[in-house]
């Protein structure tokens, strides 16, 4: 069996359900689950019910985190009841992100005063960017496979679109803006030539993404019903060559619990979202060299760790023998998790790497 | 066709009916054989054997629909099943009861086959893994009417004989449409060409995602150029509130059939459509009400059909 060192992974916004939605998750169950996958620090997605949009949300979701396994980075919403939220307040209160969430607003002058404000501020911004009108009705990636199977699609031209009304903005108003869960060909084409511009942007895609493709939907499973969606395999290539040639910045897990009695239903119906924070590691490892390309330790660092931390604005990360995980390479059932929901694909499968231990402190401590 | 015979239940190689997608030619072929013997006995219910006799029949219908499920009720009642009927409208669904848990309180009851229908398509796929029942599905969402696929195939071959070769339009709505979905796959493992038709915004936006024999015309003329049989599909209203569909006026100007237009079609074209027919839009009332409309033996047919699938996958006495 052998050993594998890592350096503390980061996540950039996981979603917890707490507050309004503490069925699917809390911020300690998913600050756990973060633990045992191996990561140190998450920066949770804020649209939460009421949402974290001004800083005395901030300062409560900081005070929830605390004593938990894993640290936080805070996100607060970019937008507050259809105006800029208080960035500067927001700011002082510790988050160091504002979130426009999983698609663009539908009002471009919003969109603007967003992006301007933000670029004064210091904040970044997030957003996967999804055009809100292609959005509405789909519920998997617009292509054969929703098509064989009578399913209404986003299309990806959806993140096309977006990002052809995005970027200029961010040209224009010298934000700084990181761009969640990638998920087409063209939007990491997009992301490529927004770089080369010199635009001040940055990437993730989510390891899904980089795991699968729309087919994994199967027969109707809820499990793989994403947002964004699972998409072609061509999509899924695109993404794989962006996170290789550094295009994009981090993988990110993508986390979305959802309490099984809310997921399990009509394919339609049920909310989009899988858990990922305890697997992402392990599956993408255990896939090197077979359904994945093969990549190393080093890479893996980069994308779980290092990436993540330039996108927060970070110092660089501790050495692994400091802060960070072990794992072994043995097989593992997933069965046990520490997630309130059971939204995860790889539930039951076997993966061939496990966590063992976390270091903190220079010291190997029990994982959680 | 093969001919008539009434095939030993079980002799399928699928236990439930889900969809078409996939399903064998010969289990084709069984059914359309085992609904040919009886069609010719349904004025003469009692001499069909009574294979489900005994056993409990569940039509549980979370959409309305009233022609499939008499369809379905004269067909069970047909053969000798015992009938529960559950109505969305009407039931703990209406009360918010999650679809799992009204799948297993239905159970609870020991229905040997579950006849679905749902505005979501999986749902009967959904229900083969919740319950034991033999699940046939009577319509999922924009997936799959497989039975009505099969009787729109059955009705074809009473006229044509074997398909192989022949080539049938589908005009209307298909993107949103379920019985496209199921024509598509029975006439595809039967050989038969299909063309699609319609406006853009309700086409397939990916016809190769089911196979080569599919193939999406550019005109109305190019669509019934030479076709055996024309099948249409409704216009539902509330494609136009969508924005899909300027208006129906415009509709029955640009592809609705009438008599002028079906001339394209080879003499003697079989026109087809599932029910019910907005008259003026997609068909002209001389066309419904035409020589070569099949519309109301589809009808008839579909009784048969469904006898037979009941019969294939769920009877148990089938001597004769």
């Amino acid at each position: 069996m052998s050993e594998l060192q890592l350096p503390g992974f980061v996540d950039l916004a996981p979603w917890f359900g707490e507050p309004g939605y503490e069925q699917s998750e809390t911020v300690a169950s998913g600050l756990l689950s973060a633990a045992r996958g191996g990561y140190v620090l998450v920066a949770p997605d804020p649209h939460t019910k009421p949402v974290i949009d001004n800083d005395a949300q901030v300062a409560q979701l900081l005070f929830r985190s605390r004593g938990c396994a894993c640290g936080v980075v805070a996100i607060a919403a970019a937008t507050r009841e259809g105006d800029i939220s208080e960035m500067g307040l927001i700011l002082k209160s510790g988050a160091r992100i504002a979130s426009l969430g999983d698609r663009l607003p539908k009002d471009t002058v919003l969109l603007r005063s967003v992006l301007e404000y933000a670029a004064q501020t210091g904040l970044t911004i997030f957003v996967h960017p999804c055009d809100p009108w292609l959005y509405e009705k789909g519920v998997v990636h617009e292509g054969a496979v929703a098509e064989r199977m009578g399913l209404s699609g986003i299309p990806a031209i959806a993140e096309e679109i977006a990002l052809g009304k995005l970027l200029p903005l961010v040209r224009l108003t010298g934000a700084r803006v990181h761009l969640s869960c990638i998920s087409s060909e063209r939007g990491a084409v997009m992301v490529r030539d927004a770089k080369e511009q010199g635009l001040n942007v940055t990437a993730d895609v989510s390891f899904r993404h980089l795991l699968a493709n729309e087919s994994a939907i199967g027969d109707y499973d809820v499990n793989q019903k994403l947002f964004p969606p699972l998409r072609s395999e061509i999509d899924r290539k695109a993404l794989w060559s962006g996170v290789l040639d550094g295009t994009i910045d981090a993988v990110a897990s993508n986390h979305r619990p959802v309490a099984p009695e809310e997921k399990e239903r009509e394919f339609d119906r049920s909310p989009a979202g899988a858990i990922g924070l305890e697997t992402c590691f392990a599956a993408l490892w255990s896939a090197r060299g077979k359904t994945v390309p093969e990549f190393t330790l080093a890479q893996a660092s980069e994308w779980l760790c290092h990436g993540p931390r330039r996108v927060l604005g970070l110092p660089p990360a501790p050495p692994c023998d400091e802060e960070g995980s072990v794992w072994v390479e043995e097989p593992w059932t997933v069965e046990s998790l520490a997630s309130h929901s059971r939204n995860c694909p790889e539930f039951g499968q076997e993966l061939s790497v496990h966590i063992a231990a976390l270091v903190r402190g220079g010291r190997r401590v029990s994982v959680p | 066709m093969s001919e008539a015979f009434l095939h030993e239940s079980g002799c399928l190689s699928i236990r439930h009916l889900v969809g078409l997608e996939g399903v064998p030619r010969e289990d084709l072929e069984r059914i359309f054989a085992t609904a040919a013997w009886l069609r010719e006995r349904l004025d003469r219910v009692h001499e069909i054997p009574k294979s489900l006799a005994g056993t409990t029949v569940v039509n549980m219908f979370f959409e309305n629909s009233t022609r499939t499920r008499l369809s379905f009720e004269t067909a069970e009642r047909g053969i000798g099943a015992s009938i529960l009927n559950f109505s969305a409208a009407v039931s703990s669904t209406a009360k918010g009861e999650t679809l799992r848990d009204t799948a297993r309180n239905i159970q609870a009851l020991g229905p040997t086959v579950t006849v679905v229908r749902h505005a979501s398509a999986g749902v009967p796929g959904f229900l083969t893994r919740e319950t034991d029942a033999i699940v046939l599905n009577a319509g999922d969402g924009a997936h799959e009417h497989p039975t009505q696929g099969l009787l729109n195939a059955f009705t074809m071959m009473r006229h044509l004989g074997d398909l192989a070769g022949r080539s049938v339009a589908i005009i209307g709505d298909i993107r949103h449409s379920r019985v496209a979905r199921s024509d598509i796959w029975c006439l595809g493992t039967l050989g038969v060409k299909v063309r699609l038709y319609g406006p853009t915004t309700l086409l397939p936006r990916d016809p190769s995602a089911f196979g080569p024999w599919v193939s999406v015309a550019k005109s109305l003329d190019e669509a019934l150029e030479g076709v055996d049989a024309v099948m249409l599909l409704r216009i539902q209203h509330e494609r136009q509130s969508a924005g899909l569909l300027p208006s129906l006026r415009e509709y029955r100007d640009a592809f609705g059939i009438d008599e002028l237009r079906l001339q394209r079609a080879n003499p003697g074209a079989l026109v087809l459509h599932p029910g019910p027919i907005n008259r003026g839009v997609e068909v002209s009332s001389q066309v419904a009400d035409g020589a070569q409309s099949v519309i109301l033996e589809q009808v008839r047919n579909g009784v048969a059909i469904r006898m037979a699938a009941l019969h294939l996958l769920a009877g148990k006495n089938t001597h004769v």
